[in-house]
């Protein structure tokens, strides 16, 4: 039977918000970072909340009686809600600034109004604190073996209970305590009295041992097999202690991508740490060549956005972005050889463009890409090529190995070509595909190309790339094996003190096994 | 649904076309125009739906403008060549025409709308469309001719030149193309029309179409809406307004927050009591309407004249009177010139290139890969035919392997011209053939599982998590819930359990019993995950990756070169290989692509987890203690183990062989030691920790007892091999026979279930039967659901008493079988324990299958 199954106009999907990961490119270093720091993410700042939060969810447990996993969520939101006051509290009196509180954004508000009374629990406050906030009770509780997660429920590990007993001793004896647990609002005076207790940045001594003990594996938290992590924390240590003045975590990626140290002469690690080397420098330079697409994507949504030419297609925009990019620069080389053999050991391009108007952008993002192609021809680049984790994120065509091969290829070709390369293969031809991908997820589209030419979304974010150096680094700070300052970061007696001991400890073991 | 939206007049999206599509029903063929392409999207809208339902024939013809846009993403495009043909048709317009034809057996489908095959065309854009199914014989008929016509425009067939006239669609609706004459010509109009709505983005620059149509109707009022963005509204355009002709344009600019870009093309011929409808690509232009210059596709609808209104209403768009100043003039950048275009087809090793100019003798043909250049050939000896010349050549099979995805052909002519086109893989086209493809890759793995290398391990667990992935994609899309389930707030469960449970420090049930659940759920990803990483832990088998050049400096290669192959324990060996063998014959015997696929999605965890335990196992360097505990556990596990979706542990990996499988394998030495190794693990484990009422544990076992067991010599030949493999000391002998009689006093968890579910059914008797005395009831209450539940349970069944009804839900089931609601998460989370008693919306009360 004919049917007639629909006719007039269609219901719309609206389709352009902006995801971050809009060429697709985010995989392979997220899957590297997850092997590498399993238990750290870019959000983890904070070490102490590796102690608090497993203390309250063993509280909950050690309550008795019967619960369920709506419960065992309103009494951790209590708790989160605490923590957060109480650090804001604290940071209001002493006037300092921190980073990394969950739910600060909400509790400040909160605290700012005045109220005597603020909420900890309840219909007023939201299930969880932010998407970000998020990753420290997913991942990383449960990789660093302190919490479970059986469907709905979290569970207290032997790690966590390790903390929470210790931590007991002390929180668990505070007055009044015993109404927090089931308390849907708190007092200023009571989150006053418990900033000091709460605040994040003071640990008590025990409890920086054992959090340190944590972060690098040690007694009682020592397994068989040290964590890739420990590595790493080791890796950046012996970095940290190169540098004469404080550094901040991008001034240790690029000393990471260009294979120097922080004085910017030739690093070379411990032996033991060289495999956790290539692997942070194969991460330090693929962050570098997803910024490079991205910004060569959004030279042309800039392109595309700002010229007063309604472009037929994609085509159009990129072909004619790159030939006035080329034809106007002064100092780009006519062939992609010459450009990598010019950037051959010179420091590591800025990440941002010096303009950001579109030609200038596409060639910056280019001369990312060539710095790299030309740090990958070095010997040490050669090595990172040997690494298994090279070929991370092949079957997504971005993997370090698979650039490497494209930028060899395209040297004996001009510039023109590399730069369509990167504007289109590695851009917009990603963008419509992982676009067209998102769609139905209600996610990304940013440069839309149909009958009436080419469009550009009124925003087009280029996302900072974070590859938890950061957040690493502020760990080790926490802990105090870092010093943190306004200038950022510094190695003290203690860092070279620590990172002797542990490596003296690696040997041994590796001398046992 | 379709009533509702053609009360409200609405039109399609793609999801539409499979919801319409009757399940019973096959899509045989598929074919769209489009005037502008996006391959990405296209994939993403119809293609892969249509592949996951087995159509066999897929073609999508476009204008130059379109085919070029999908060879500039060629680094990226997907199944161009390889699941569906694309064609450009070239016209003396604009190949415009924006039509869906989707054949089934007994029917077909037939969209016309006036979006494109574009993200903004098939989702963002306020666009028009209508979409039918027809079965009659006599349109089925002229709906062939209809593809005919277009596909040999395309050059996929022969030349068709038999006319296409209207195609009656319903009573009163009428498919009209421009094939043989302007669509302005072919309809039917209201014998006094007074009123004229037009709306359409484009309006020719001279307005002919709205000139032809106003001295056609002089006295007829005509409102003009059209969208300035699109850069149509001229000042000659708004000098035609007048009393009777008004002009209109959305009061809101178009942003991304705001109205939506409105590209839909819909003209009403409004007379006293009827109204002409068309709706389709064709713009308010000459091209578009007045001659058959493009190629244009509309439906051409009759209906009440005051049904008209509810038309009129573009979503999200309020109209005004149009002004100078909202003109928009837009400078098109011309941009490069189009490329000629070649028509490839690769069949085996043969590759065929034809292209339309007469001229050139020989040249160079260039095969491109995702965006690289894997193949450069010289020819001559081109054939010419009439206005066609043809090249032959055959790839070296180096080259051919290379082409699994899309491939574009490039010749320079020596003439200098140059000619770019898509390769059409005809082994590949078709979902028959690429289902048969990738047998060939899982043959490959199946038939010796254990000495393929990871890579293709890899690859197998991909290809098994995209076939998943897509199917529970599609489940949620025809569902209606697509993305909705990231925006819903997590509802927490209120099932009271033991807070002490929730101390994981080692034993206890709870962590056990979701211990062993998590390590079954396992997800795809975290195996792949494990397994591409897992190397880097190898510290004996250095992965030398090399470069291989070539010579020719385009092409290096690199050198895979693994690997020690290690061999699991040749016990486990024979399970696994029949498992493989097994799953192989099934999808090799399965006689559609759908089927496969629907096989695929229902493929057991534990099969998942043999590949991931087999590769794991293969390549430890050495015995280490932790891993081997842990991997044997896994294979172990993994052979005995239901899947997934079997909350109720219907089936251990073994039962799965079918009987006569199952009959060689219990007569082989290896499957006997590979019993004994297993049953040796169990019995071990149980000397450890003695194992609880309702372990899982003792299901395995149960299902190992099914089989032939070994005698106390292998058993305890095996024990040996295990605790070696384990790192314990042998020197203790354990009683074997005790411990079997220890084992079989415990109640296996499967067990546990059905003796709970019998005495749930007795309860409810009673109370059908009018026994309401708590003494009698309560005994059995805690019997059904434990002491915690029992007060609760027997509340509800009380409060209930006769009206009792009680529905088995399978494992995979997630909406209510008798009033097909979706079970809110709160009880599906409750059905995960299968003793558990939930109560659906509907009043009925809902227990997990228990079925083996």
């Amino acid at each position: 039977m004919s049917a007639e199954n629909g006719f007039g106009w269609r219901p719309i999907t609206k389709g352009t918000s902006s995801g971050l990961d809009f060429l697709g490119l985010a995989v392979p270093i997220e899957g590297i970072l997850d092997a590498e720091t399993s238990g750290i993410t870019n959000a983890t700042f904070r070490a102490r909340y590796f102690s608090l939060v497993p203390w309250y969810y063993w509280k909950y447990a050690m309550r008795g009686g019967k619960g369920s996993a709506r419960d065992q969520r309103q009494f951790a939101i209590g708790f989160e809600m605490l923590i957060a006051y109480a650090n804001i509290a604290r940071l209001d009196t002493t006037e300092s600034t921190m980073t990394g509180i969950i739910r600060r954004d909400f509790c400040e508000r909160k605290w700012k109004e005045g109220k005597t009374t603020l909420p900890l629990r309840g219909d007023e406050v939201g299930d969880t604190p932010s998407p970000t906030d998020a990753a420290l009770y997913g991942p990383s509780l449960r990789r660093l073996n302190l919490l479970g997660r059986h469907g709905q429920f979290q569970t207290c590990r032997k790690g966590g209970a390790i903390f929470a007993e210790e931590l007991d001793k002390t929180l668990g004896k505070v007055d009044g305590f015993a109404r927090l647990m089931d308390a849907t609002t708190v007092n200023r005076e009571t989150v006053e009295l418990w900033a000091q207790k709460l605040y994040l940045l003071t640990p008590s001594k025990r409890e920086n041992e054992l959090l340190r003990a944590l972060l690098f594996g040690s007694d009682p938290f020592a397994r068989e097999e040290l964590a890739p992590r420990v590595y790493t924390m080791l890796l950046l240590l012996d970095l940290a202690r190169t540098g004469n003045t404080a550094f901040t975590a991008s001034d240790m990626e690029v000393a990471l991508a260009s294979g120097l140290d922080l004085a910017g002469q030739s690093f070379r690690p411990e032996a033991s740490l060289g495999g956790a080397y290539r692997r942070w420098r194969i991460l330090a330079l693929l962050k570098l060549l997803r910024h490079s697409s991205e910004l060569a994507f959004y030279a042309v949504h800039t392109h595309v956005r700002s010229s007063t030419i309604r472009f037929g297609t994609a085509q159009h925009a990129a072909e004619e972005l790159i030939a006035s990019a080329v034809s106007k620069s002064k100092g780009l080389p006519k062939s992609f050889e010459r450009l990598v053999g010019n950037l051959k050991d010179t420091a590591a391009p800025a990440w941002d463009p010096p303009k950001y108007d579109p030609e200038e952008m596409v060639r910056h993002a280019l001369s990312i890409c060539a710095w790299c192609a030309a740090v990958l021809r070095t010997d040490s680049g050669k090595d990172l090529l040997a690494e298994d984790v090279a070929t991370v994120g092949a079957h997504l065509d971005a993997d370090l190995a698979g650039y490497f091969e494209r930028l060899n290829e395209l040297l004996a070709g001009p510039t023109t070509v590399a730069m369509r390369w990167l504007c289109v293969d590695r851009g917009l031809a990603r963008h419509f595909q992982v676009a067209a991908r998102k769609l139905a997820q209600h996610d990304t589209f940013r440069l839309i190309e149909d009958e009436d030419g080419m469009r550009a979304t009124e925003k087009c974010p280029i996302p900072n790339i974070a590859i938890r150096v950061d957040s690493m680094l502020s760990l080790l700070s926490d802990v105090g094996l870092l010093r943190i300052g306004d200038e950022g970061y510094l190695a003290t007696a203690e860092t070279t003190q620590w990172y002797n001991s542990h490596i003296k400890r690696l040997h041994e073991m590796a001398g046992c096994g | 649904l379709t009533e509702l939206k053609m009360r409200r007049h609405t039109g399609y999206q793609p999801k539409d076309v499979f919801e319409a599509l009757d399940e019973s029903e096959m899509p045989v063929s598929a074919l769209f125009t489009t005037y502008t392409f996006s391959p990405g999207t296209f994939r993403q809208e119809y293609l892969i739906p249509l592949l996951h339902r087995g159509c066999d024939e897929i073609s999508v013809l476009t204008d130059p403008i379109g085919y070029g846009q999908s060879i500039f993403s060629a680094a990226t495009v997907q199944s161009i060549g390889t699941d569906y043909r694309l064609r450009q048709v070239q016209s003396d317009g604009s190949f415009h025409g924006k039509l869906v034809v989707i054949r089934t057996r007994h029917a077909a489908y037939v969209g016309v709308g006036s979006g494109n095959l574009t993200a903004p065309g098939l989702q963002t854009n306020a666009e028009v469309g209508s979409l039918y199914r027809v079965d009659k014989n006599d349109q089925l008929e002229l709906l062939e001719v209809l593809v005919k016509r277009l596909r040999s425009l395309a050059l996929i067939e022969e030349k068709a030149k038999q006319p296409v006239p209207p195609i009656q669609l319903m009573d009163d609706a009428r498919l009209i193309t421009s094939l043989d004459s302007p669509i302005f010509d072919q309809l039917g109009f209201p014998a006094d029309v007074s009123r004229i709505e037009l709306i359409s983005p484009f309006v020719d620059g001279q307005q002919e179409a709205v000139a032809r149509i106003s001295s056609r109707w002089p006295k007829a009022r005509i409102r003009l809406r059209l969208d300035p963005d699109f850069g149509a509204l001229s000042e000659s355009l708004l000098d035609l307004a007048s009393e009777r002709v008004s002009i209109q344009v959305p009061s809101e600019p178009q942003t991304e927050e705001g109205r939506p870009p409105v590209h839909g093309k819909l003209f009403c011929f409004i007379g006293k009591n009827a109204a002409t409808i068309v709706l389709g690509s064709a713009n308010l232009s000459r091209p578009g309407l007045l001659t058959k210059e493009n190629f244009e596709a509309v439906v051409e609808r009759r209906m009440k004249a005051d049904e008209v209104e509810s038309l009129l209403s573009v979503p999200e768009t309020r109209w005004r009177k149009a002004s100078i100043d909202d003109r928009k003039p837009v400078t098109a950048f011309a941009g490069p010139k189009m490329l000629g275009v070649v028509i490839a087809s690769l069949h085996f090793r043969r590759l065929k290139a034809s292209w339309s100019s007469s001229l050139g003798e020989g040249g160079t043909a260039k095969i491109w890969f995702r965006g690289r250049l894997i193949h450069e050939i010289q020819f001559a000896g081109v054939a010419k035919s009439e206005d066609r010349s043809t090249v032959e050549m055959d790839l070296a099979a180096k080259v051919f392997e290379k082409l699994t995805g899309p491939c574009l052909l490039e010749i320079e002519l020596d003439n200098g011209r140059l000619l770019l086109g898509w390769i059409e893989v005809t082994d590949m086209l078709g979902m028959g053939q690429e289902a048969k493809r990738q047998l060939v890759f899982l043959d490959a793995i199946t038939a010796d599982p254990l000495s393929c290398n990871e890579k293709e391990v890899v690859k197998f667990i991909e290809h098994l998590q995209r076939r998943l992935e897509a199917a529970s994609r599609n489940a949620a899309y025809f569902a209606g819930s697509y993305g909705k389930s990231q925006t819903k707030k997590e509802e927490y469960d209120t099932t009271p359990i033991s807070r002490r449970d929730l101390l994981e420090l080692g034993g206890g049930s709870f962590s056990q019993f979701f211990a062993l659940e998590r390590l079954l759920n396992r997800s795809l990803d975290s195996a792949l995950h494990d397994l591409r990483f897992f190397s880097r832990d190898r510290d004996d088998q250095p992965l030398a990756t090399t470069e291989a050049d070539r010579g020719d400096g385009k092409e290096k290669l690199r050198n895979p070169t693994r690997k020690v192959q290690g061999r699991l324990p040749l016990k486990i060996e024979t399970v696994l290989t029949a498992l493989f063998d097994q799953l192989k014959e099934k999808i090799d015997a399965a006689d559609s692509p759908a089927a496969v696929a629907t096989f695929v999605s229902q493929i057991p965890t534990c099969i998942k987890a043999l590949a991931f335990a087999a590769e794991k196992w293969k390549l430890l360097p050495e015995q280490r203690r932790e891993w081997l505990i842990r991997f044997f556990h896994k294979v172990a596990i993994a052979c005995l183990a239901p899947g997934i979706a079997c909350v109720a542990r219907r089936s251990g990996a073994v039962r799965r062989l079918e009987e006569t499988e199952r009959g060689k394998l219990t007569g082989g030495t290896e499957f006997g030691l590979g019993v004994a190794t297993l049953e040796a693990y169990l019995l071990l484990d149980h000397e450890r920790q003695p194992l609880r009422d309702g372990s899982f544990n003792k299901d395995m076992y149960d299902v190992l007892r099914e089989l032939r067991l070994p005698d106390s010599t292998t058993l305890a030949a095996a024990a040996v091999d295990v605790q070696s493999l384990m790192g314990e000391a042998g020197d203790t002998r354990p009683n074997f026979e005790s411990l079997r009689l220890s084992m079989a006093a415990v109640t296996g968890e499967f067990a546990a279930l059905r003796g709970r579910r019998a005495a749930l059914n007795d309860l409810i008797n009673r109370l059908h039967d009018g026994v309401r005395e708590t003494a009698e009831l309560r005994p059995i209450a805690e019997a059904a659901v434990g002491l915690d539940e029992a007060e609760s349970l027997l509340r509800l069944l009380v409060e209930h008493a006769r009206r009792i009804r009680v529905v088995e839900v399978s494992s995979d089931q997630d909406a209510c079988s008798v009033c097909f609601t979706v079970f809110p998460q709160v009880v599906q989370s409750r059905l995960n324990r299968a003793s558990a008693v939930a109560q659906c919306n509907c009043g009925v009360f809902l227990v997990r299958s228990l079925d083996t």
